[in-house]
């Protein structure tokens, strides 16, 4: 009796400290640096008062706003200060005046005057000195930044001392950088003004402003603080569809700014004391004080990058983390667009990461000297529709592929494989001798395992496994029949797809490169085929073997974007199978389509297609996301058309970008909660399992 | 005399009737700040000699006053009282006295009307707009939106309903048939137009800056828009582009343009939207000026949902307006025209729809043969209405409602209907006609697909007829959109893209499997 209660009181302990993990657990995962500090220090040796105290102290300092490693550098620090928007999405978050209250503004003024820089014109960068960096690279100047800013700091003082006022010319700038470089200085000053101008786009929440003054009639007028001549400024404006601008007045010329209250007692005695006046701009001390001081109504700008950088990752490369956040920040915060939270997730993190990859693949391609590319389904869907917008001369096709495919069709290769997938993973789920050879599509080999005393209602279990596999061993021509049509159709599509072709790559998401490996096998060894087949995954990570393609890795038949055992092991190390932070990469790649099953033969003897059961509950915001991934393509190709070089963003970039959201677990359950997930292979059923389901179960293990 | 006027077609009734009333008393104009446009225009008004003087009211920051006491939850009475208080000090500040004064008010029902009822001083009233006198209803819609207001209308009896008013102005020709009240004095704005002086009438015009005269072609259209924007209704950017979808399909190609902006439109910006060589008429000039201001008369006159336009006989041919269920309809003209297109082809000339009947018809019309459609909105709801039609059937995006319950009544339509063509415009890239049995079905529909832009929107074509399914499988058309500035291809599936009908036929087999396990549980739990 004692042993007895002694037991219920132990299960009892243990049901308790279960709940309490799973209590922790569910708390931990709203802020990553919680969750990456939590598991670090999650050993059951710990006892459950100390960890649920320390975890308490992230909570608490998360609150605050200070979590994050004592040793981390600012722009990490910033990657778990900074917030995203899980409830609403961003571009209806951030207000600006609409454009009919703007337009009564502008009705009662006659004179409409627009700041330049971060108001009619932006720069695809979240920070304007990030152009010194193409300058320099035209300069072949490897410091060129921190000197060009040296040399404006010490011609402002310069010229303070002189005059009284801070402003200086390009030249002026560029005769103190003699100092440091001794380049041509009228070729120096020509490259930064063509520099300017080939990156400067019009704000399209401006265009609409200043197409509303001249359709009322209104003189519209820029003003603005800058060491750029007037004539680059008003190409600059010109160029970008400012065509009627009356007067454009520049702190340079005229010798005092904004700033120093001078500027606008100026425009007024130039365009006239008794004329009403409205300014728009974005800064709040020389647009928006200083304005009104003069008389000037006045209407402020807020700055997209100040409204967006708070939102964004920060830890990337200077160059290209610049261009990303200013290419984001223009879109998501310029006020003249309203998007849903599907869009803006595929503006925002996947875009990033699959231009990237795109840009990466064509690289490669180029140097391996590769063919054909072919996409697999589904992720590979969006990579095409990118990779034939980026390259539409190059030969792609999208190939219906799958794991489930790939397992039948080597089959008689993978063993093991097809033993795991279809049995040993399902042990778990207590499955019959029925169930199990019905998601096999295999009935015919239910009298031999009858035979061995594995009856229809005999149930998996760990211990029969092994028998089983031994009876499917032993009469393997059933199973090779029974796929036979399927491994022919397969050969014919393949055949079809790989026609004169030499070398291909096929394209996937990763993990273990599965899908690679079985059509390198299907295509080299079985169909024999006189074709290489080379594999791109964005990421090897397999959680029940590390090493698992080691050798295709280190021989380059199989290359990673992101990260490898060889490649950004630090991020491999970082990034969190159990916390599924695959399956959100992948959901960044998803497609509007069912997941694709079985090569089939019609009747025509013609290769035809079998799919799963269609999510079609996920297919609108995967329609959102694939659309603000094209987007962000566009958007970011065009701004960026003269440096090319832009486009090479490193697979540490990308991967920062996907962490930065794949760690915020509540981003997820608020946006795809109800999003369908049908992952295991042979299970598929018409009720289908959602990703908050998943995250549940996955996040209690 | 004072007048006191809120918005751009009541200052043109105070305008009016002064010239035409009382030409030689003194008279003071009152205008609100919180119309824009009186603000605005404020020194032209002054300048144009037709007022001794003209007064701009600090009615907003009355207005402002009286949000905050709403959103304090006081009473309206109090409210009203307290407003009028504040009335009281604006014009104390603007040296007005109105005693001994005869007031015309226009209207009565905003923060001077209270004042005045309030104070209860005799004056005389124009109707809010022409011809809504008799219509209190729409009258009292539009106030809706400040609750205050909508109150105080019915305890004070504004619109001329209470004893103070000693006369009501408007538009007796335009009231609705067998309108009566003692009250109303007649005052009609285009009989008084048409009687002035050509003289005095170019004064009228350069009141309101429409000096300008225009010259219009043969072919000309013109495009009267409503400030959806403003109201809310979309953005602006949507009703840019409704206007571009308007112009693009509802007027013949290579037509004069000319736009008349709603006064209460100022953010369209349809110079840029339209280019260099549309003519913009002034926004701030009310459309009963507009006459005035042409030489020529219109091929055609379109609005979206503005009743004005249906008055325009006078300098239109042809007049096109629609209801409101064009505020949605608006994104489906492209599919409704490729719909037309094909029922063309065909050789059918009448059809049933459930969506814009009137914008398929105009569409049909602007391609050459006129179909004449049919507004059925309950197409579904009743069995024995499924055999009543024998040419065609346009359904109109059906996806608001459930999605099986549609298929399901969709499938038994289709069953029964002895229609020659059934077509499915919808914005969904779904089969709405596909209820998970009825797989068959697929054997009668073709898809025609439409590319504009690297965009693709699809029909589908169900019908029984060989010689119509040809058509629909060598359907080629296109459609230049000069406005929009792209080219709608139109096109049947070619035969040759085996792949992608192979891969269809799979993703189909997949769907009608997880179709038939729901209906399968749904017959479980029903039984």
């Amino acid at each position: 009796m004692g042993s007895r209660v002694l037991l219920f009181y132990r299960r009892k302990k243990r049901g308790f400290k279960r709940r309490v993990d799973r209590f922790l657990s569910r708390l931990t995962m709203h802020n990553r640096m919680i969750t990456e500090a939590y598991y670090r220090e999650k050993n059951l040796d710990i006892g459950l008062l100390r960890r649920g105290i320390y975890l308490l102290l992230l909570c608490l300092a998360s609150v605050v706003g200070k979590v994050y490693h004592h040793r981390a550098a600012p722009q990490e620090r910033r990657d778990y200060t900074n917030r995203i928007y899980v409830l609403a999405p961003e571009s209806r978050r951030h207000k600006h005046v609409s454009y009919t209250a703007m337009a009564k503004k502008m009705l009662l003024c006659d004179v409409v005057s627009f700041d330049v820089f971060d108001t009619l014109l932006l720069r695809p960068f979240d920070n304007p000195r990030t152009v010194f960096y193409l300058v320099g690279e035209k300069l072949h100047c490897p410091s060129f930044t921190r000197y060009r800013i040296l040399a404006e700091k010490q011609a402002r003082q310069e010229a303070m001392e002189k005059t009284g006022f801070n402003e200086v010319s390009l030249l002026d700038i560029y005769q103190k950088m003699q100092r440091y470089v001794a380049f041509d200085i009228r070729r120096a000053i020509e490259l930064e003004e063509e520099t300017e101008l080939s990156i400067l786009q019009a704000n399209p929440y401006m265009k609409q402003l200043y197409e509303t003054a001249l359709n009322l009639g209104k003189t519209v007028i820029a003003v603005s603080d800058m060491y750029l001549p007037t004539e680059v400024i008003e190409r600059a404006l010109h160029k970008n569809g400012y065509t009627q601008i009356s007067n454009v007045f520049i702190s340079q010329e005229c010798g005092f700014s904004k700033r120093s209250g001078k500027l606008f007692p100026y425009v007024r005695e130039q365009m006239g004391e008794e004329k009403r006046y409205l300014h728009i701009g974005d800064n709040f001390a020389a647009d928006v004080r200083k304005a009104r001081e003069a008389g000037f109504e006045v209407q402020q700008y807020r700055n997209v990058n100040q409204l967006g950088n708070p939102h964004r990752c920060a830890d990337l490369t200077a160059l290209i983390g610049s261009a990303y956040r200013g290419i984001v920040n223009n879109r998501l915060c310029c006020g003249a667009y309203r998007e849903n939270q599907y869009f803006e997730y595929g503006y925002t993190y996947a875009g990033f990461y699959v231009l990237g990859y795109c840009v990466w693949i064509h690289e490669r391609v180029k140097a391996k000297g590769i063919e054909k590319l072919l996409f697999l389904s589904r992720d590979g869907d969006i990579l095409q529709k990118v990779y034939q917008k980026l390259y539409p001369e190059e030969k792609t096709d999208y190939v219906y592929w799958s794991r489930a495919a790939a397992t039948r069709l080597t089959a008689g290769y993978f063993r093991n494989e097809f033993f795991l997938r279809y049995i040993k993973y399902k042990i778990s789920k207590k499955i019959t001798m029925q169930q199990m050879l019905a998601a096999m599509e295999l009935p015919q080999m239910q009298p031999f395992l009858s035979e061995d005393g594995f009856l229809p209602g005999t149930v998996l279990t760990k211990e029969n496994y092994e028998d089983i596999v031994a009876v499917f061993l032993a009469n393997w021509q059933v199973v090779e029949e029974a796929y036979a049509s399927s491994y022919q159709a397969a050969q014919l599509y393949y055949s079809e797809k790989l026609k004169g072709v030499r070398s291909a790559a096929a394209v996937d998401v990763g993990w273990a490169a599965s899908g690679v490996s079985a059509l390198k096998v299907l295509v080299e060894d079985l169909w024999r085929m006189d074709c290489k087949i080379y594999g791109f995954v964005s990421g090897a990570n397999y959680l029940h073997d590390q090493n698992i393609i080691e050798a295709p890795l280190t021989n380059g038949d199989i290359e990673s974007y992101m990260f490898s055992q060889q490649k950004n092991r630090e991020l491999k190390r970082q990034h969190r199978v159990g916390q599924l932070y695959s399956v959100f990469i992948e959901m960044m790649l998803a497609s509007p389509s069912p997941s694709f099953m079985q090569y089939e033969l019609d009747a025509t003897g013609a290769p035809a297609f079998r799919f799963d059961l269609p999510e079609t509950e996920g297919y609108e915001m995967i329609q959102e996301l694939q659309r603000g991934i094209l987007q962000f393509v566009d958007d970011y190709t065009s701004a960026f058309q003269n440096y090319p070089y832009l486009y090479r963003i490193s697979g540490e970039d990308a991967y920062h970008v996907c962490r930065f959201i794949i760690s915020r677990p509540d981003y997820f359950r608020n946006l795809f909660g109800d999003y369908p997930v049908n992952r295991a292979v042979g299970t598929s059923s018409y009720e289908m399992e959602t990703l908050e389901q998943l995250m549940d179960r996955e996040y209690q293990n | 005399m004072i007048y006191y006027a809120l918005t751009t077609y009541h200052v043109l009734c105070c305008v009016l009737h002064k010239m035409a009333v009382a030409p030689h008393e003194k008279a003071v104009l009152l205008l609100s700040n919180i119309h824009k446009n009186s603000v605005a225009y404020v020194s032209r008004y002054r300048d144009s000699g037709i007022f001794d003087r003209v007064v701009l009211l600090d009615e907003l920051s009355v207005l402002g006053h009286q949000k905050y006491l709403e959103r304090k939850k006081l009473p309206t009475k109090l409210i009203l009282s307290n407003c009028c208080r504040r009335m009281e000090t604006v014009l104390k500040e603007e040296g007005i006295s109105l005693k001994k004064e005869e007031l015309y008010l226009c209207p009565d029902h905003f923060l001077f009307g209270w004042y005045v009822i309030h104070n209860r001083m005799p004056y005389h009233c124009f109707e809010e707009g022409s011809g809504v006198l008799s219509d209190r209803e729409f009258a009292l819609n539009n106030m809706k939106r400040n609750r205050t207001q909508y109150q105080l209308c019915f305890s004070l009896g504004c619109f001329g309903d209470n004893h103070y008013a000693v006369e009501v102005l408007a538009d007796r020709g335009k009231q609705k048939p067998g309108y009566e009240n003692e009250k109303m004095t007649d005052f009609s704005v285009d009989h008084i137009l048409a009687a002035m002086e050509p003289q005095e009438r170019e004064r009228v015009l350069r009141f309101f800056g429409g000096e300008e005269k225009i010259q219009l072609r043969e072919n000309s259209s013109l495009l009267l828009t409503q400030h959806m924007a403003n109201l809310g209704l979309m953005s602006l950017e949507d009703q840019h582009r409704l206007y571009t979808l308007f112009a693009d399909y509802l007027f013949a190609p290579g037509s004069q343009l000319v736009i008349k902006p709603h006064p209460d439109d100022i953010a369209g910006t349809y110079r840029a939207v339209f280019g260099e060589t549309v003519t913009i008429l002034p926004f701030a000039m009310p459309s009963e000026l507009m006459k005035y201001c042409l030489e020529g008369r219109f091929q055609k006159a379109a609005a979206a949902y503005s009743t004005s336009v249906r008055s325009m006989s006078y300098i239109a041919d042809e007049t096109l307006c629609f209801d409101n269920r064009i505020l949605k309809d608006w994104k489906y003209i492209p599919l409704y025209d490729a719909a037309v297109r094909f029922l063309q082809a065909v050789g059918i000339t009448s059809a049933i729809t459930n969506g814009d009947e009137g914008l398929m018809q105009e569409l049909s019309c602007m391609n050459g043969k006129e179909i004449e459609f049919q507004l059925q909105q309950e197409l579904l709801k009743e069995q024995e209405n499924f055999t009543k039609w024998e040419e065609a059937v346009v359904f109109s995006d059906l996806t608001e409602e459930e999605p099986l319950e549609r298929a399901a009544k969709t499938a038994a339509f289709l069953q029964k209907t002895r229609a020659k063509v059934v077509i499915f415009c919808q914005e969904k890239n779904e089969y709405p006609f596909f209820d998970g049995e009825n797989r068959d079905v697929f054997r009668w529909v073709r898809p025609i697909t439409l590319r504009a832009g690297g965009k693709v929107r699809e029909i589908y074509i169900y019908t029984k007829e060989q010689a119509i399914m040809e058509t629909a499988e060598k359907f080629q058309q296109k459609k230049e959109l000069p406005y929009t500035g792209v080219t709608i291809e139109m096109s049947g599936i070619a035969v040759s893209e085996q792949e992608k009908i192979r891969v269809l036929e799979g993703v189909l087999a997949a769907t009608e499997k997880r179709l038939n396990s729901y209906i399968e549980e749904r017959k479980k739990a029903q039984a």
